[in-house]
């Protein structure tokens, strides 16, 4: 900026010495503050990537209000965890004879939670009774090892009175155990509603006001004047109870995940199974035997172009194709397989996955192209030199050198296909189905159309059910991505 | 153009380096004003990277750094306050390869002009025949300026780049190995043309070709790989008297053709 | 590559003990394993072609279906008022009760429909309808009072699709461009967010950046660009509505708008037209660089004024493909722009786009033999079309910017 200046005026043509000199400090000026722009469009990517992160997490992990559904005050005088067995006992059938399922509602949980009985199990229970056959309390417990009071020992385990269930929960369970069961069963805390936790943090008054709110109005709808909304308390959605539990539509407290988990595994397999063989057949196809060729020219530019067609197009191609049309194959129908009465209309696992496999078919052609092309020609010119047949070349000597190359571009096509949820909208998982899939003609559903349905809820809870499925979503994928980088990293390590 | 002082550009003990490579150890030369000084030497020797070093071209090489002094009327170009877009300005550079923008051949030109803050029309019309003139390019291309630049032949890309260079008044053109990219009908014309530039420029040109440093050049500067790949400044003199009587053998040796 | 191909059939099978008696045999051998594995190779790379031949002929023929079939439209009084049952009709029955005096305006031996079950009508006395029931495999059903009585109207013209703003399908409204407005509304207000953003990213990384930065923020880049569309959805839907409800005040902006989708989905095509341009922007040669920077460029003159002219085909091809994936994109503007099929360009309006509409009808209880339903199939064929010429548009640009520097 300090260099002497141009003693002579040289031209008549560019601005004097005195504007060039401005000139240009405003030109620096200038770049450095476009450098700002730019670094600042990079900051903002990077910052969304942070803010959409911590939207999630903050709606994963809460602060929630309770109020309980059954007084505790309307109970017993006493506090709840100070009663003895007898008192909670008495609460406990004193509930079940007011409410009018209550009968068959404690011999379920006596069946399932006491007595851990299958389905098929209590299924036989029924077929005898209706034999005429009486199945005796002695029986059924002394089978599985439970204790009964003993006057109950000859009686039918299914026709016994609430009382007789409630004398026979007790029995099972210590005080605590209980008082948990009351807490759980009878009390049935519900939330009410949930903040972020930033929000808890910043903005207590606001969340004071909606809980004074809501407990106004709870007192007149339950007409319970004495009726409490509790103070914010912590949770974190991310329970155990995702993993193990199938969804519940009307709880989201208790709603799991395990149902769509299952059916992404299932459908991911699949996929796997379908679209990889072929996926890499179509590579070798494209680069080792019609290499340039006409066919292979036309194909290639087929596969650019579905590589660019938008998923929900695969979807409705797959509800007219799989679902409908194929409807025997995949059904399970022409095999004589399916779910029988319990028919999927085609809406199978095995639909879902052969679309899904055409979905992500360009993606795998395409890298695995890109790995056969690396390896090296003089690797082909050895083998054809000894006398290998084509197939032998790239079966013994290409293909082993560009698998670390096919891998990695399978597990991010899987990684697409796990969080892909517009195809799976339309060749139409079922969202509230609660069965665990047994096989490709299973009913099903998976993570992210499951996720989609929590937000798509109207009750807010479930959204922060939908966060804490969206965190599992994420470190799967995550943990795929990172085994793809490595799985790279290590191929690469080794080429050089 | 003519500046007041003998010397247009002086290096004193300057030092290259790139990251911990010396490309260039410890070279003092005096450039002469409206005189064409070539550099020559073997591949690898530094001359390109001394000749990048005189606009501070080299500093867009990540980890390139300058020891020493280069003086242009007294005023160090590494000095601290010194802005290298300024320093480009007034020392302008031809390449290697002809380079045109993917842009017409006014615009090409016009390009530095604008730039500075000329925005007037019919100046830039007058700027961009003045140096076409002056590149001897115009009367091939008057009829065609919306053309782009990349539709010319290698040697009229290379003029047009000279007269986009002509076209900001630089003070010294450096050119580095301008010719090598071209027939040797066109080298002559570029050759020619620079002959007739240095009554108004001073020109620093890097060439491997050691007759084209005899045609045009006044002095030679022979620069060789020495200790640790550095490459070092062996000779500097009028160009007669390098290809006529060196004063070192190595030069002796290189221009003979015994290495090189 | 043919002539490899023939090399590799005609290799002779290793002579491997040399005997006398044993004949030089050179000729080219047929190996029925090696024909077979080509026949299944060949298969798996004509299953691409297949699969775009399946998309051509199911979405045209289910779409050709959607314009065969016919609307059905409430059938009015001389008041213009909409006939509906004056008594309950059982499942069983076999009549129909109308008000009084509107009994004629129901047309003898065609078919009504009331919900979703379709009837012929046999005659009618007064204002007692005889009719059959059941008809075109929908079921039987109870019908309340009050239910509308449907008559079968025109089919849609593929030109009233196409150039129909009103999206009814009740009333037999089927015009595209009300889906179609809310599509392109939100695009381009994706493509306001991510055009700008991208590029500037995409300068930074290729002109400003050190190599380190660089390979330390693109992998960030990538895990933007992996995250899955239904979590932009609840970013958009929970995080971004909220504050955007803060700032422009929750009577203007409902819950469902088009403004957050169109930011959010920005945000989500952002790495793409980023890494894309700054492919364009590396791939221009260093020497233009040089060249500016020896005229005395600034280092924002010569990456604005050089180097992104250069690159341009790139980044134009970066743009069109970003609008191609903004136009197919689902679920964030399933989850967050709402379900209301209304012609509008206001983003601070809840609409509901292409991808929008095709989900609803999908997750809802429509039957599969509705126009409705069938509807899909021709939104589906208008979107494949829309994108498929994007990309081949994007394509063929960039190619361009290659042509360019081979």
């Amino acid at each position: 900026m300090s260099l002497p200046e141009n003693t002579t005026q040289t031209t008549q043509f560019l601005p004097n010495e005195q504007q060039m000199k401005k000139n240009i400090r405003r030109r620096n000026r200038q770049a450095k503050f476009w450098q700002y722009v730019f670094l600042f469009s990079i900051i903002l990517a990077m910052f969304s990537l942070l803010m959409l992160f911590f939207s999630i997490v903050r709606q994963a992990f809460t602060y929630v209000a309770i109020y309980d559904q059954v007084n505790p005050a309307t109970l017993s005088d006493k506090p709840l965890e100070d009663l003895s067995k007898e008192e909670l006992g008495n609460i406990i059938e004193t509930y079940y004879t007011g409410i009018r399922t209550g009968r068959n509602d404690l011999r379920t949980i006596v069946f399932q939670d006491v007595l851990g009985l299958s389905i098929n199990e209590q299924d036989s229970i029924a077929d005898r009774e209706r034999a005429k056959e009486t199945v005796t309390v002695r029986e059924i417990f002394e089978d599985k090892g439970k204790a009964y009071p003993s006057a109950l020992a000859e009686q039918s385990i299914i026709r016994l009175q609430v009382a007789d269930y409630a004398a026979i929960i007790e029995e099972n369970l210590d005080q605590s155990g209980l008082y948990d069961f009351v807490i759980e069963k009878v009390v049935q805390p519900l939330i009410v509603d949930s903040w972020p936790i930033d929000q808890y943090l910043l903005d207590r008054d606001t969340i004071d006001a909606e809980i004074a709110e809501a407990e106004a109005r709870l007192r007149v709808e339950k007409d319970d004047p004495t009726l409490e909304v509790s103070e914010p308390e912590f949770r974190s959605w991310i329970q155990w109870h995702l993993l193990t539990e199938t969804i519940d539509l009307s709880r989201p407290e208790d709603a799991g995940l395990r149902t769509a988990i299952i059916g992404s595994i299932w459908m991911i397999a699949l996929t796997i199974l379908i679209a990889l063989p072929l996926g890499v057949g179509a590579a070798i196809y494209l680069q080792e035997y019609s290499r340039g060729g006409p066919i292979a020219r036309v194909i290639q530019t087929n596969i650019d172009n579905l590589a660019g067609v938008p998923s929900i197009i695969y979807g409705i191609l797959g509800l007219a194709l799989f679902v409908r049309a194929l409807e025997k194959i995949t059904s399970g129908s022409a095999f004589g397989l399916g779910a029988g009465g319990d028919t999927a209309n085609g809406r199978t696992i095995l639909s879902a996955s052969l679309t899904m496999a055409l979905l992500i078919l360009p993606v795998i052609i395409i890298n695995a192209q890109e790995a056969i092309r690396a390896v090296p020609d003089s690797l082909r010119q050895a083998s054809y030199g000894l006398g290998a047949t084509k197939w032998q070349t790239v079966w013994n000597h290409v293909l082993p050198n560009a698998m670390p190359g096919i891998l990695t571009g399978t597990i991010l096509a899987i990684s697409r296909a796990f969080g892909e949820t517009a195809v799976l909208v339309v060749v139409g998982s079922i969202t509230r189905i609660t069965v665990d899939p047994s096989g490709p003609f299973s009913r099903f559903t998976v993570l992210p159309l499951q996720i989609f349905a929590l937000i798509t809820q109207p009750q807010a809870q479930f959204r922060n059910v939908a966060a804490a499925g969206i965190l599992l979503l994420l470190a799967i994928l995550l943990s795929l991505n990172a085994a793809a980088v490595i799985l790279r990293n290590r191929f690469s390590k080794r080429a050089v | 153009m003519t500046s007041n002082g003998k010397y247009a550009l002086e290096a004193r003990n300057l030092n290259i380096f790139y990251g911990n490579f010396r490309a260039v150890r410890n070279v003092s030369m005096q450039i002469e004003s409206n005189k064409i000084t070539a550099l020559i030497g073997p591949s690898g020797c530094g001359k390109s990277t001394l000749l990048r070093s005189f606009n501070r071209m080299n500093d867009l090489v990540l980890g390139s750094r300058a020891d020493g002094e280069v003086l242009y009327r007294g005023k160090n170009l590494y000095g601290k306050d010194v802005d290298p877009v300024e320093v480009r300005r007034r020392i302008g550079m031809v390449f290697q390869k002809p380079n045109p923008f993917p842009k017409s051949i006014f615009d090409n030109i016009a390009y530095g002009p604008r730039i500075l803050g000329q925005r007037n029309k019919k100046i830039l019309a007058e700027i961009v025949e003045k140096s076409l003139r002056q590149a001897a390019l115009w009367d091939d291309v008057k009829d065609n300026l919306k053309k782009s630049g990349l539709a010319l032949s290698g040697g009229q890309q290379q003029r047009l780049c000279i007269a986009r260079t002509l076209a900001v008044e630089p003070e010294i053109i450096l050119m580095d190995e301008p010719c090598s990219a071209l027939d040797p009908i066109a080298t002559l014309r570029i050759e020619e043309l620079m002959r007739e530039l240095k009554e108004n420029y001073t020109i620093i040109i890097v060439t491997h070709n050691m007759q084209q440093a005899a045609r045009v050049s006044d002095y030679t500067a022979f620069m060789l790989m020495g200790q640790e790949r550095a490459g070092e400044l062996i000779e500097f003199n009028q160009t007669d008297r390098i290809f006529t009587q060196p004063a070192d053998s190595r030069t002796e040796d290189y221009i003979t053709g015994r290495f090189g | 590559m043919a002539n490899q191909q023939a090399v590799a059939t005609e290799q002779p099978t290793p002579v491997v003990t040399r005997t006398a008696e044993e004949q030089l045999d050179l000729r080219k051998k047929t190996r029925l394993g090696e024909t077979v594995i080509q026949a299944f190779l060949f298969f798996s790379g004509a299953i691409s072609i297949l699969t775009s031949i399946a998309i051509v002929v199911v979405l045209g023929n289910e779409a050709l279906l959607f314009f065969r079939t016919p609307t059905w439209h409430e059938i009015r009084d001389d008041n213009e008022k909409i006939i509906a049952l004056a008594t309950e009709t059982s499942i069983e029955a076999t009549t129909l009760t109308l008000p009084t005096g509107t009994g004629a305006k129901v047309p003898v031996d065609a078919k009504i429909r009331l919900d979703n079950e379709v009837m012929r009508v046999i005659s009618v006395e007064g204002d007692i309808v005889t009719v059959e029931r059941g008809l075109e495999e929908t079921n039987r059903l109870l019908h309340p009072i009050g239910t509308h009585i449907q008559e079968e109207g025109d089919t849609i013209s593929p030109i009233e699709f196409l150039t129909g703003t009103k999206w009814q399908p009740h009333i037999g409204q089927f015009g595209v461009l009300a889906l179609v407005s809310a599509t392109l509304t939100i695009s381009l207000l994706a493509m306001a967010v991510a055009l700008p953003l991208g590029v500037g990213a995409a300068i930074y990384l290729s002109e400003y950046a050190s190599e380190s930065v660089r390979n330390r923020l693109k992998p960030i880049l990538e895990v933007l660009a992996g995250v899955p569309t239904v979590v932009y959805g609840y970013f958009a839907l929970t995080f971004i509505t909220p504050i955007l409800q803060g700032i422009i005040g929750k009577t203007n902006l409902g819950v469902y708008n088009m403004l957050s989708a169109g930011l959010v989905m920005g945000i989500m095509i952002l790495p793409t037209i980023a890494s894309m341009s700054e492919d364009a922007l590396r791939a221009v040669p260093r020497s233009l660089r040089e060249a500016a920077y020896g005229l005395g460029s600034t280092k924002l003159e010569t990456s604005t004024k050089v180097v992104l002219p250069a690159g341009i085909s790139g980044i134009v091809a970066a743009f069109i493909l970003g609008i191609s994936r903004a136009v197919g994109e689902t679920m964030i503007v399933a989850i967050a722009a709402g379900a209301r099929p209304y012609f509008t360009f206001n983003p601070l309006e809840a609409a509901e786009t292409m991808t929008g509409h095709i989900v609803r009808i999908s997750t809802g209880d429509l039957s599969r033999a509705t126009i409705d339903y069938n509807s899909l199939f021709a939104i589906g064929l208008t979107l494949f079309v829309v994108t498929l010429v994007l990309n081949i548009i994007s394509r063929q640009v960039a190619s361009w910017l290659r042509e360019e520097y081979d």
